[in-house]
């Protein structure tokens, strides 16, 4: 019996304009967002290769270790396969880093770039399905009950001896299906359009990543139509429903994960970022005032020594100089390491608040599966901290023992950097990524289940007249 | 007649638990959003106030003018009122940055979470561009479909009525409906954050945000035009919901949030990286250049004219660098936005986020003015450092002359960097075509409904 009736709300479904629209704009948009994002990270990857040989030869023109060791080194943020579906904190135009031996690294950003990309969400898997599908979710599920309590048909059915929870439970399921189709025809169109691109290199890690992000989509369609479900049950028009539906929508889609930063940052506020500059400038100032090494006037005090001299006084001065960097470097560190701890713990706060919406819990889930997230940018910038020690430490080897103070210093026509370390970046393994937004996946089996109880137990319940 | 008809159309809204839903969805989000962004303006101020007394502190502590070319000051502008209701671009335009001799260093975005990267922010310009456009579409996609599916566009006929005039009765009533919720919720949005936080207009500021409601109410009114329209064209209210839907995704979700990346990936530019870069090996260069030459042996005049023959070599070949990139890239923005005008939604986005001073003039704008403002600082300095070097002309003492060459460097002589607001006149030319769009997609879609009900079939 629950077979007929599953096939019987299916069929109804399909051949609703409705459907028809809703279908097509799916696949649509599903399509159109892999085949100009595979472009976008086409062009990226061929940026990071070229630049990178940029980098490089830019290096090997200061001519000395020493001069790469002020100056460093450029590294550009490598680009993500999974920004082709999900592009998450790939949105950023702080793109580019100088490691060198001065301060903590980040990605810094520049004017001299398109902002236009800020101005609107980009439209990729993770917007059509939020967004899109999420919306379509309750367009599709609004009269399932509502309707056909209207035109009487729900009357009609139930005066046959057919249980009411396995006439839920096929409204759920035809329904769903109806909406997990088209969706599962774009995801597989994409997986198409993904592995027939030789420039976008998805592992096998990455296509697992992928099957799980499609699940994890899947369950938020669940959750949404669940809702859907509930919100037709208990209302007695199918206007009523749609209405209520939409402002949900508004609220469970676009405001609350949205809002969700700024009120965190009211909650649990972090220092201002110039705040934090400041501090390390103090903190440098009295370090450097603890040394207090005078650099002024060196040519001066050099005139009349011998060359022994001169070389004990640059080592000298050389030693203090890199004594008082490690300690400059040691408190930038903790400096920073405050900010982020501090941080961390709003976005802590903000992910707790915005969980109340599914979409929120989509977001993060989804992003860190495909390490396009929150936990990918932590991760990128420590690893960029790791190569910022790995360089040190090779331009130390590469200097030690030899003469100089200044910026020849470790030059010559044996300076090379073909043996520089390059900064090789890896994302955590999808176990690691899983573990982290298993709360996120959990949430939304939650939310779906529970939406689905209540619109179980209120159609039980409910009037049919 | 006219009259009677609106007031009936209105009515009908305001009686209905969609009117009633939308004004409190509205007034909630409105009012909700501004006071939250208003607290975050309260601490962007305060923390601006702690920059720029830290500013003031720095140079009242000894001058060090090597330090200030070289490591330059930090600057940053101030917090923009207009950003509680339209963010726009602020996140990006609210970096510090530091001007020195080398080449301006954007800080860190004080939007630090990475969470704000993941989501736009929800402001008045985000409600009006997506939850807005909805209601309108809500409001207006049964107006015809809906009274002849319940008959009543039959009987309203039966009666010496022109057509244009039910049309248009039908339009201004239900725009009322839609635009006095907006409007109130906007009103109680300004009187909160006025009243709980710091969030205060000058003169310029409360004509651009009239200007701002100006374009939102003319945004809604194409949408509600164009949902009148295909009303007029569908036979049945559930026909002209799917239709409405369809075109409202397309126009609103897709073609805006597809452009900037088609345009990105159609006209190739650069990275800023391999252009900073780039800047960078032209000074190795100039100066590695200068290697082979006998500084020893020149006289001070002679070194200061190599240093400066190197220095304009590099400001000149810098320049044509910046100039080739600086056209390409107005190209690319240029075919960003081209593409998105598809789409009304693009036009009041560009439109409002230029009136609220966050726009991509705004974003242009400023890349010149730190360009400008970093010549007349070096310029400044130097000045301040060569009328020391007078007064310290025939002083014997040496530190009586260090005395006067590093005494602290009054804020006043250093030139203030304040980026100042466009006037009203250049921003509405810079985006004239937006708002032309907007006038024009009104009076179209006006008129296909318009022709549509003049051939619409009662008897069918």
């Amino acid at each position: 019996m629950l077979r007929i009736l599953v096939i019987k709300e299916w069929l109804t479904s399909l051949l609703e304009l409705r459907f028809v629209v809703c279908a097509t704009l799916c696949v649509v948009l599903g399509i159109v967002s892999v085949v100009v994002l595979r472009a976008d990270l086409e062009a990226r990857r061929a940026e990071f290769g070229q630049n990178q040989a940029l980098y490089k030869d830019q290096a090997e023109e200061y001519g000395s270790f020493r001069r790469l060791e002020r100056e460093g080194i450029r590294v550009d943020r490598p680009p993500q396969s999974f920004q082709v579906l999900f592009y998450g904190v790939e949105k950023t135009l702080d793109r580019t880093a100088v490691i060198s031996d001065d301060f903590l690294p980040g990605f810094q950003g520049d004017l001299n770039t398109n902002p236009t990309v800020l101005l609107f969400p980009v439209a990729d898997m993770l917007f059509v399905v939020a967004v899109v599908l999420s919306l379509l979710a309750f367009f599709i599920s609004y009269d399932t009950v509502a309707g056909e309590r209207e035109t009487g048909t729900l009357k009609l059915l139930m005066s046959y001896s057919v249980p009411r929870d396995l006439i839920i439970a096929a409204k759920w399921l035809g329904g769903y299906f109806s909406l997990a189709l088209p969706f599962l025809v774009s995801l597989l169109v994409g997986a198409l359009l993904i592995s027939m691109s030789a420039d976008v290199p998805f592992t096998e890690t990455d296509w697992q990543a992928f099957v799980l992000a499609g699940v994890v989509s899947l369950l938020l369609l669940a959750v949404m139509f669940s809702i859907g479900l509930l919100v037709s049950v208990r209302s007695r028009s199918s206007t009523t429903a749609i209405l209520s539906l939409l402002a949900l929508w508004v609220l469970l889609a676009l405001i609350v994960p949205n809002l969700g930063p700024y009120v965190a940052e009211l909650v649990s506020p972090v220092p201002d970022v110039g705040q934090v500059e400041r501090n390390i400038a103090l903190r440098s100032k009295e370090i450097a005032d603890q040394y207090n090494i005078n650099w002024r006037g060196i040519r001066g005090r050099i005139r009349n020594m011998s060359d022994q001299e001169r070389s004990a006084f640059f080592a000298e001065l050389r030693a203090k100089r890199d004594a008082m960097q490690k300690d400059i470097n040691k408190v930038t560190a903790e400096v920073v390491r405050d900010f982020e701890s501090r941080l961390s713990q709003q976005t802590d706060v903000a992910r707790v608040l915005t969980r109340v919406s599914p979409v929120a819990s989509f977001v993060y889930a989804n992003t860190d599966i495909g390490a396009t997230g929150v936990l990918h940018e932590e991760r990128l910038v420590n690893h960029l901290r790791t190569y910022q020690r790995e360089f040190v430490r090779y331009v130390s080897e590469q200097t030690q023992g030899q003469g100089g103070f200044g910026w020849d210093g470790g030059g010559g026509d044996d300076y090379t950097v073909d043996d520089l370390p390059s900064f090789d970046y890896h994302n955590d393994d999808l176990g690691v990524r899983l573990d982290a937004r298993i709360v996120d996946v959990l949430l939304l089996v939650l939310f779906a289940v529970t939406f689905f109880m209540a619109a179980f137990v209120s159609f039980l319940r409910s009037d049919v007249q | 007649m006219f009259g009677a008809l609106v007031g009936r159309e209105l009515r009908s809204h305001l009686l209905t638990y969609r009117f009633s839903l939308s004004a409190v969805l509205l007034f909630t989000l409105v009012v909700g959003s501004s006071l939250v962004l208003g607290f975050n303006y309260d601490r962007q101020l305060t923390a601006f106030g702690e920059s720029k007394n830290a500013r003031e502190q720095k140079l009242s502590e000894s001058t060090d003018f090597r330090s200030l070319q070289w490591q330059g000051m930090q600057q940053e502008k101030p917090p923009n009122a207009l950003s509680v209701f339209a963010v726009g671009l602020e996140r990006e335009l609210s970096r510090s940055v530091t001007i020195s001799s080398r080449q301006p260093k954007l800080g860190r975005s004080k939007y630090s979470s990475p969470l704000y990267t993941l989501f736009p922010p929800p402001d008045l310009l985000y409600i009006v561009n997506i939850v807005g456009s909805l209601l309108a579409v809500l409001f207006a996609f049964n107006a015809i479909s809906g009274d002849h599916e319940d008959g009543t566009l039959r009987l309203v006929m039966s009666n010496a009525v022109p057509r244009h005039v039910v049309l248009l009765s039908k339009w201004v009533g239900g725009y009322l409906a839609l635009l006095v919720p907006f409007l109130g919720s906007v009103l109680a949005a300004l009187l909160l954050t006025t009243t709980f936080t710091s969030f205060g207009l000058t003169g310029d500021q409360w004509t651009a945000f009239a200007a701002m409601l100006s374009v939102a109410a003319l945004y809604l009114s194409v949408f509600f035009t164009l949902a009148l329209a295909i009303s007029v064209y569908t036979r049945r209210s559930s026909t002209s919901l799917v239709v409405n839907f369809l075109v409202w995704v397309l126009l609103v979700l897709a073609v805006p949030n597809v452009a900037p990346i088609v345009a990105r990936a159609a006209v190739k530019i650069p990275s800023p990286g391999a252009i900073a870069g780039e800047r960078d090996a032209i000074r190795t260069g100039a100066w590695s250049a200068m290697r082979g030459r006998d500084w020893r042996n020149m006289s001070r005049e002679e070194r200061d004219a190599l240093r400066e023959e190197v220095e304009q070599q590099i400001e000149e070949k810098t320049e044509r660098l910046i100039d080739d990139y600086s056209r390409r890239l107005e190209t690319q923005v240029a075919a960003g936005v081209a593409l998105a005008r598809i789409s009304p939604s693009s036009s009041y986005v560009y439109a409002t986020a230029s009136l609220a001073g966050g726009g991509l003039e705004d974003y242009a704008g400023l890349r010149q003015y730190i360009d400008r403002y970093r010549v007349q600082y070096l310029d400044a300095l130097e000045t301040i450092e060569q009328d020391r070097q007078r007064q310290t002309e025939g002083i014997e003492d040496r530190q009586e002359r260090d005395e006067i060459r590093e005494a602290p460097v009054d804020p006043d002589d250093l030139p203030a960097f304040a980026p100042q607001r466009r006037p009203m006149g250049d921003i509405l030319a810079a985006n004239d075509i937006d708002l032309l769009v907007l006038v024009v997609l009104n009076g179209v879609f006006f008129l296909i409904a318009y022709v549509g009900f003049l051939k619409f079939d009662l008897v069918d």
